[in-house]
Formats: structure tokens, C-alpha cells, sequence
């Protein structure tokens, strides 16, 4: 695989790759990539949806005027259609429309008095289109209460939302409760996958001093262990922060945030044992057989028991990733030069590090 | 003491900003869809990116001190 013959030789697991640790230009192309995910990241605009409606509640056979607050809409400029949608086949379409103002629109909806199936509460997706924007969603957003055994106007329900053409535009996907912190992808997400990339380089090295018992590999191991504790440590935090905005708390012992603290502290312990031992040799062979286990630990515990129970977290319990569905395009082109620039940001920190412990062993 | 200075300064500064957003200006915050919780992790990022080449810095100049006393 050329990519990771690059990680090594970028992260000088190769004898030869000294020449790499010192030129400059795969230091700059990190900070390139990072800077373009700082700017492209936080300037690509959020498309349009929809943040709140009102009233959320109605009773069935009522006339009711729901007020639609949108974000990035622009109701005023292109005629606006607005659909409560129940299942694939059954919608009804607003029959009037007011638009009063870019994020502010008003739907007259006439409810029936029946609806498919039994169910007296009855949840609808509210759904609004206009050329300008294309459409937005917002997941069950009315409740109706009520429905009768006379099916009579049932039929009304015959207007499924027809196929719906967004016109192309450049943004980030609107997600409810996530709104613009979906662009934490790149600023979150992207530090675990250049943890776990800069933790295996880690673990490689252990393996390296266990064969050839090179100091030079011990110190590169220890240096990419510090590197990977730092991008987990601030993976935690940033990850806290999120939470606190869209779970509601900053730690709500998901199952995903215990498991990621656990293996923060499996290599806390790590440091612990190579400090504590007051042979060196042996520290350095007991921390290197270490290591490897703890990044062996990392791949159940961040990835195999967040999915086998239920968690917040996307990517676990049945709870989808930033996968097919979430990561559109347009993400894809600011999320990937993230993910390589924060390695390629992670081997220069963890380089300079390794100097550092070389240093301080030829002094 | 140049480390407190910072502290200080930092403390300060999240102090006033989220008093500040607890007041009037929180509307503004939640009308721009919760853009603050994203710069409060980019901060994060490069707040604890300096701290990562600041631990790194003194322990260099140690290093200097050892080897210039030799």
C-alpha cells in the first residue's frame, strides 16, 4: 500500500527515511491540508432546513396554519410548496402558502378527519421545496391526535411528495439538532482516525525494538504514544463540547465515551510503566511488549463494544456513522485532506518528540 | 509566571464570553445554529496544539541548560 510505505517513511520508521525527517515539504502539506479544513470547513455555507414549527400539535378534520421558521431558506424569492408527509404514499400538500420573510413561511393545512391504519396519534414529517433552495425536512414535526373508522376522506391523502430535484449547490447537508456543529466532523472525527494512524506507528515501533532493540525505535515508539494520548485527549474533550450541544450533557457515560476514557487511560498506564521502572533495558522491553497490547485493546474498545450496545454516539448500536447517508460530497472533499493532514501535523509533533528523547539520552 | 499570565488570561476570557453569551446575545448564538460550539472546539484544537509545543519547548530548554553546563 503506497500510503502507508509514505506514513512510515513520514514518521521515519525506515532506517533510511532520516533524509524525510528533515525536509520540510510534508510538514508544510499538513499544515496546508489543516488550514484548508479550517477555511473550507467553516466557510462552505449549511444548506436549507427547517428549525421549528408551530404550532407541533393538531387534532384531526382541524384547519391549522403552521408557521415554518427555515435556516438558509429563502422563502420570498421562489414559490414555496410545503407537503405534512406521512409514509412513502401518503402526503398532503399544503394549500395555501404564505411566505413572510427569507426563513419565516406560513402553511394552511386542512387535515382529514381519518387516517391509514388504526393509530389515534399519527407523526408527520413536515417537507418544503422552493427551486431556490430545493427542499428541506424536518422529522416528525406535527402530531395529530385523533382518526376515524369512516374512511371516507381518506383519499385525500393521495398526494405523496413527488420526486424532488435540488438544484446544485455547494454546502454541507442541514442535520436537526446537529445544524452547523456538523462541521465538527472535521475538527473531531478527523483526530481519532489520525490517533489511531500515529498510535499503530507506535505500536510498529515497539515491535521494531523488540527485534532489532534499537533505542532510536523505543524512543519513536514512546514519542508516538505521547502524539496519539494527545490527539485522544483532545478527541475527548472536543467530543465533550459536542456532546454537551447536541446530547445535552457533556458526559452522559455513553458507552462510547467510557470505552474512548478507558483506553485514554490504558496508555496513561503505559507512561506510568515506562517511568516507574528503574532499569532502563527492562523498561524499555516491559513498555514495548505493553504497547503492543494496549493497541491491540484499542480496536474492541473503540470499535467492537460501542456497536455491540445502544449509544449516542453515530457508528455504534445500530446508530449510524458519518457513513453512505452522512457524509455527502461535499463533505468528503474537506474530511479526507483533514484526516491526512492532521497525520501528517501528528508525525511532525511525534517527530520532534522523538529528538527530543534522543537528545536527552546522547546528553 | 509567564504561564499564570496566560492562565489568567484565558480564564478571563471564557469568564466574560459566556457570561456574555448567557445574556441577549445568546439569540444571535442560537440563530446562527450553534457556529459557537464549533469555534469552541477549533479553540480547543489550537489551544492544546500550543500546549503540546509549549511542554515540549521547556523541556528543550532544559536539555539547552543541561548541555551548556557541561
Amino acid at each position: 500500500m503506497p500510503g502507508w510505505n509514505f506514513v512510515l517513511l513520514v514518521s521515519g520508521s525506515d532506517i533510511h527515511s532520516d533524509d524525510m525527517v528533515k525536509q520540510i515539504w510534508w510538514k508544510l502539506l499538513g499544515v496546508v491540508l489543516v488550514l484548508y479544513s479550517f477555511v473550507a470547513g467553516l466557510l462552505i455555507p449549511l444548506g436549507p432546513g427547517i428549525t421549528g414549527v408551530h404550532p407541533s400539535r393538531a387534532q384531526n378534520g382541524d384547519a391549522v396554519a403552521i408557521d415554518i421558521t427555515g435556516y438558509n431558506t429563502h422563502f420570498t424569492e421562489s414559490d414555496t410548496r410545503a407537503w405534512l408527509k406521512l409514509s412513502d404514499r401518503h402526503a398532503l400538500e399544503a394549500e395555501s402558502i404564505k411566505a413572510d420573510g427569507r426563513r419565516h413561511v406560513t402553511a394552511f393545512f386542512s387535515i382529514p378527519e381519518s387516517f391509514p391504519g388504526q393509530d389515534t396519534i399519527n407523526v408527520l414529517s413536515l417537507i418544503v421545496y422552493n427551486d431556490r433552495d430545493g427542499h428541506a425536512i424536518l422529522p416528525s414535526a406535527v402530531f395529530v391526535r385523533g382518526n376515524v373508522a369512516d374512511k371516507s376522506d381518506l383519499d385525500r391523502w393521495n398526494q405523496p411528495v413527488e420526486q424532488l430535484t435540488s438544484p446544485a449547490s455547494f454546502h454541507f447537508p442541514f442535520r436537526n439538532i446537529l445544524a452547523e456543529t456538523i462541521r465538527n466532523t472535521y475538527y473531531h472525527v478527523v483526530l481519532w482516525f489520525a490517533m489511531m494512524v500515529i498510535l499503530a506507528i507506535s505500536m510498529l515501533q515497539s515491535v521494531r525494538y523488540l527485534r532489532t532493540r534499537s533505542f532510536l525505535a523505543d524512543h519513536k515508539a514512546a514519542a508516538f504514544a505521547t502524539t496519539g494520548t494527545f490527539l485522544g485527549i483532545l478527541g475527548v474533550v472536543t467530543g465533550a463540547i459536542w456532546a454537551k450541544h447536541t446530547w445535552g450533557a457533556y458526559w452522559s457515560f455513553d458507552v462510547k465515551q467510557n470505552m474512548s476514557a478507558i483506553a485514554l487511560l490504558i496508555y496513561a498506564a503505559y507512561f506510568i510503566l515506562r517511568s516507574s521502572m528503574t532499569d532502563p533495558d527492562v523498561a524499555r522491553r516491559f513498555s514495548a511488549v505493553y504497547n503492543i497490547f494496549a493497541f491491540i485493546m484499542l480496536i474492541p474498545l473503540l470499535y467492537i463494544i460501542p456497536r455491540m450496545t445502544d449509544s449516542l454516539h453515530p457508528g455504534s448500536g445500530g446508530n449510524p456513522a458519518f457513513g453512505s447517508e452522512d457524509l455527502d460530497n461535499t463533505m468528503r472533499m474537506v474530511f479526507y485532506p483533514a484526516i491526512i493532514g492532521w497525520i501528517l501535523l501528528g508525525c511532525w509533533l511525534a517527530n520532534l518528540t522523538w529528538r527530543y528523547f534522543r537528545l536527552y539520552d546522547e546528553l | 509566571m509567564l504561564l499564570k499570565t496566560y492562565l489568567f488570561i484565558l480564564v478571563l476570557f471564557s469568564a466574560t464570553s459566556s457570561a456574555w453569551a448567557a445574556t441577549e446575545s445568546m439569540d444571535f448564538f442560537q440563530q446562527m445554529g450553534k457556529m459557537y460550539v464549533v469555534v469552541v472546539v477549533v479553540s480547543v484544537l489550537l489551544i492544546g496544539l500550543a500546549f503540546y509545543l509549549y511542554r515540549l519547548d521547556s523541556r528543550i530548554r532544559d536539555l539547552e541548560k543541561r548541555a551548556g553546563q557541561e
